[in-house]
């Protein structure tokens, strides 16, 4: 390892987000390389200096609040700009964490047949002027449309445990909703909700994923594909 | 005269509101405690049926058992693993074990079991089950191959890897149970299984269940990902002092048990649980006022000299943070 090679991997280093023998390779290099050892001790300072701020992790809920109050400040100014300004910002990005998991399905899709028509992102995923939630349902209602068709070609075990595990997802999301239509604020019931949605789409997408091989006749196949969206 | 009439008529006014208020705020209540309600009693009715639909199943197939095959073969096979290395298991439905231990390779057993009521078919069966075992790099790859058809086929492992041993495990119905084992990463992810970790060093825990629980014990971890939708969750181990740990459910209870001498941020959230710590959290002030009223739905605070940021949150279930017995 020179320092080139090093330089680049020293935030990974300092942050310990490395795979151990990557760490000892660049123990290594910086043993030998006092330039690379005073740009791993500055990198270091900065992640104690960082380490001693207010941890800021958004979840799931604080969408809604910052939606909510949003539109408050909307309702009561009239000002539209501000609104208008970020909400389709905040839009493509959940829709580009969502159509990035729905195009990896989707380069996975082969189609049997001329027959067969693989779902295209556009169908699933329209503009990306809405909310989260309606992005999580549109993608859940499509791929549910593609593997209610298809599931037959599962095997008994699999498709029995699959389903009951949808069906738990489904009362979550039931329960979740059944809560925030009366109490829209409540952070448990927003954090609950998105929390089933994510893994509902996960499990459809695995679901998907494996009919499509096996339905090509394709049992290893079938077998990887599942390791691959997991990984 | 007209004075005191416009008083009078003022205050009944007032009255008049304050009581619509209130009437509408128990409304309110009483909505939310209805749909509530009426959302558990669907999940009440729907689990009863899912049970009794298994119950009768398994009356049919006991019924059917007298002239049932079941045919078991056992595998085994030692492949090279680095330390470091990565152990990378797909199964279908059965149980797994993992245990680390010395050396540089991988000791996989396996028993693939078959039952049918056809015996020849659960012959035919055993034979199309597959594992195929496959190193490469000093890593190992072990994918399990199930046949379709009506036979019952599972596959049990037990394995054992170099304790220093990232792990990706991936299973549909079967319990995970990991024990003494200190990796970078280990990832597990089943349906409707139980993952057991026991005696567990890693960096990073990324762990998914939809129905089963989830049981750590002994742990050490950078960071944890812990979710899971119907089960429950516990977690007993030291915290790093930058360490991240987030468990959540829906319907389980969550119980965290920090060993040592743990400084950390806590959030943890139920909507319709309770929530109980044992520790002595510094909250802020108008948190810590506003939860003097009405009991506690969530708890945000800091315990010790903070680092470590822990996250709690279910939507039924219970939130306890407790030292260890």
């Amino acid at each position: 390892m020179n320092c080139s090679t090093c330089q680049p991997l020293l935030s990974a280093y300092v942050d310990e987000a490395m795979r151990a023998e990557e760490s000892a390779a660049v123990d290594e290099h910086l043993r030998g390389c006092a330039a690379c050892r005073v740009v791993a001790q500055d990198l270091a300072s900065i992640r104690v200096a960082g380490g001693s701020l207010e941890p800021l992790i958004p979840p799931a809920h604080v969408w809604h609040r910052i939606a909510a109050a949003a539109e408050t400040q909307t309702r009561a100014s009239g000002f539209h700009a501000g609104w208008f300004a970020w909400r389709p910002l905040a839009a493509v990005a959940m829709t580009a964490v969502l159509a990035a998991g729905l195009w990896r399905v989707g380069t996975l899709l082969q189609p049997a047949g001329d027959g067969d028509s693989t779902p295209q992102l556009a169908d699933v995923v329209p503009a990306a002027e809405s909310d989260p939630e309606a992005h999580y349902t549109l993608a859940i209602a499509r791929l549910e449309e593609v593997t209610t068709a298809d599931q037959d070609v599962l095997d008994q075990e699999t498709a029995g445990a699959i389903n009951a595990g949808l069906t738990v997802i489904d009362e979550a999301i039931t329960e979740s909703r059944a809560a925030l239509r009366t109490e829209p604020q409540s952070e448990s019931a927003q954090e609950s909700l998105f929390a089933a949605l994510r893994r509902k789409v996960a499990l459809l997408q695995e679901m998907l994923a494996l009919i499509n091989e096996m339905r090509k006749g394709n049992q290893e196949g079938a077998a990887r594909i599942l390791s691959e969206i997991n990984r | 005269m007209n004075g005191t009439a416009r008083r009078v008529a003022v205050f009944l006014t007032c009255v008049a509101i304050a009581s619509s208020a209130a009437a509408q705020d128990t409304n309110r209540n009483q909505d939310t405690n209805t749909n509530v309600e009426r959302a558990r009693a669907k999940t009440e009715a729907a689990r009863r049926a899912a049970q009794a639909k298994a119950e009768s199943a398994q009356r049919r197939s006991a019924a059917r058992g007298r002239g049932q095959a079941d045919i078991s073969e056992a595998f085994s096979q030692t492949v090279r693993l680095v330390p470091g290395g990565t152990l990378d298991l797909l199964s279908g439905t059965g149980d797994v074990t993992v245990s680390g231990g010395g050396g540089q390779e991988a000791r996989i057993e396996a028993i693939k079991r078959v039952r049918d009521t056809v015996a020849g078919r659960a012959r035919t069966a055993i034979n199309e089950v597959r594992i195929d075992v496959a190193e490469r790099g000093g890593n190992v790859e072990v994918r399990t191959i199930q046949p379709r058809g009506p036979s019952r086929v599972t596959v049990e492992y037990r394995i054992r890897v170099p304790d220093n041993t990232n792990l990706i495990l991936r299973s549909t119905s079967g319990n995970l149970h990991v024990q003494n084992m200190a990796g970078d990463e280990l990832s597990a992810n089943t349906i409707s299984g139980r993952i057991t970790l026991r005696d567990l060093t890693s960096r990073m825990l990324d762990l998914h269940s939809v129905m089963g629980d989830m049981l750590l014990h002994d742990i050490e971890a950078r960071r944890a990902f812990v979710q899971s939708t119907s089960g429950n969750l516990e977690y007993a181990g030291r915290l790093l002092p930058t360490g991240r740990y987030q468990l959540q459910t829906h319907r389980g209870n969550i119980r965290f048990v920090p060993s040592g001498e743990p400084g950390f941020d806590l959030e943890a959230m139920t909507y319709s649980g309770d929530l109980r710590t044992d520790f002595v959290l510094k909250m802020p002030e108008p948190l810590a006022r506003r939860q003097g009223r009405r009991p506690m739905k969530m708890l945000r605070g800091t315990v010790g000299n903070a680092g470590a940021l822990v996250t709690a949150s279910t939507f039924s279930g219970n939130v306890v943070i407790v030292k260890p017995e």
